[in-house]
């Protein structure tokens, strides 16, 4: 499939015709109400005049597929020296493993057959910069269709449906010498992480030596921002919580979205009196960064701070500011 | 001098930056109240200066016999503790969960590491 067909099928993909439309606009291409008036009247006259490159439109994908849906694994790389390593560094793996064009003209795929280096590029940062590499991965996911029932042998069968679909992994080193690595969630029902992110290490490995990757621990952030319920709120809301006692016992409470579990005064109540001697602590919190008026997030966010210590994800697509706004919160609780 | 307060002097000349982490953790260990805690926990109780020399110090209590460490397999859905193994190589592929009267699939995700302190 041509790059071009390609890219337009996963822009529809992962944005919207919202998005699109202000990109556009803001780029001063005009806008559009549906995918054929933006794709067929702005994008593609604007891309033969030269007036619009697929870079531009690289850029757009870029925000709308990388940030969100996503279990985030936070390291700190103990190297000497700055972190992010030098272009030579970066030309001499990817060209051990057969990539090197990526880093001047990035691959636009959907599916590919084997995981593919797609991207490596360097995004600016806050007085620093940021190496960015994106990894696009085929995934199978199948659904059970139907059971049929037992035949007189006992014999029966389940039908599955198998879909394909797209992983879109990426790992960020910056230069402080902390790295993300970022998988998409699973569709199923499995919270193991584990053999993604060990596959994930292993492309990089050329480049980053696992062995001096140390997990950050985020024990802080959970801790803290349970300390802080009650001044976090209008800014973060909790949805469930498992707290862990020294005595080996675990206390589990849960609400739905809509409401935050600690403005039920009982169980408020209940969950204080339990760690108030700092003899029980949250292991894990469900919560939702609240959207805000002229600042991010720009939507409601679900954030699970669970699962490994140096894990949390972000179960909805979001944009880079909302994602940038998450992760930021959670380092400085984290402290 | 006591085998114990021994041991911390040792520790904390070992590990002379977490002082402070090693007689909080001394304090913890002879106060009376038997404790199961995970790694968390204890960073949170002690606020080391660093997450890996904590797990080193409780590594060499643990070699001493002054605290113990476990591994214990727990159900998904509460956290509730099925069974405890004293080393990795006791921990089977499979073991029944109580909780919920199912067969569980032990990963590393319903396993957490605690230690018990006298």
């Amino acid at each position: 499939m041509d790059t071009t067909k390609t890219l337009f099928e996963l822009i529809q993909r992962y944005g919207t015709v919202r998005e699109l439309s202000d990109f556009l606009q803001s780029r001063g291409h005009g806008g559009g109400n549906s995918w054929a008036q933006l794709i067929d009247d702005r994008i593609k006259p604007a891309l033969e005049k030269g007036k619009l490159s697929l870079e531009t439109l690289l850029t757009f994908l870029r925000d709308a597929e990388e940030y969100g849906r996503q279990h985030v694994f936070l390291f700190r790389r103990t190297a000497a020296g700055n972190s992010v390593p030098s272009d030579s560094n970066v030309r001499g793996w990817l060209n051990s493993v057969g990539s090197l064009s990526v880093m001047d003209e990035p691959r636009i795929l959907d599916l590919p057959e084997t995981r593919e280096i797609a991207e490596v590029r360097r995004d600016p940062a806050s007085h620093s910069e940021i190496l960015v590499i994106k990894v696009i991965e085929r995934c199978t996911h199948d659904t059970l269709l139907r059971v049929t029932e037992p035949d007189d042998s006992g014999r029966y069968s389940k039908e599955y449906v198998r879909e394909e679909t797209r992983a879109v992994n990426v790992v960020r080193v910056h230069q402080n010498g902390m790295l993300e690595f970022r998988l998409t969630q699973h569709r199923g029902a499995s919270r193991n992480y584990d053999a993604e992110l060990r596959d994930l290490k292993a492309i990089v490995s050329g480049l980053i030596d696992p062995a001096t990757l140390h997990p950050i621990n985020l024990v802080k952030a959970k801790n803290k921002l349970y300390e802080k319920r009650h001044e976090l709120n209008g800014t973060v809301s909790f949805s469930s919580t498992h707290i862990r006692d020294s005595d080996g016992v675990s206390h589990t409470a849960a609400c739905g979205g809509q409401v935050s579990l600690f403005s039920f005064s009982r169980t408020e109540q209940s969950i204080a009196t339990l760690t108030a001697d700092g003899e029980a602590y949250p292991d894990s919190l469900n919560v939702w960064w609240l959207k805000q008026e002229q600042k991010p997030p720009h939507q409601k966010i679900h954030v699970l701070l669970s699962g490994a210590d140096n894990e949390f994800a972000i179960t909805q697509q979001c944009s880079r500011g909302d994602y940038e706004h998450v992760l930021g919160e959670i380092l400085r609780f984290n402290t | 001098m006591s085998m114990s307060s021994e041991r911390f002097s040792a520790l904390t000349r070992e590990f002379p930056e977490e002082s402070k982490t090693i007689e909080r953790l001394g304090e913890m260990i002879g106060g009376g109240r038997r404790r199961e805690m995970t790694l968390d926990h204890l960073i949170l109780k002690l606020d080391p200066k660093s997450n890996i020399n904590l797990a080193r110090i409780l590594e060499r209590l643990v070699f001493d016999g002054m605290i113990s460490r476990d591994y214990r397999v727990e159900s998904p859905g509460n956290h509730g503790e099925i069974q405890k193994f004293a080393t990795p190589e006791e921990i089977p592929n499979e073991v029944f969960d109580w909780h919920t009267g199912t067969i569980l699939p032990v990963t590393a995700r319903n396993l957490r590491v605690v230690y018990s302190l006298p």
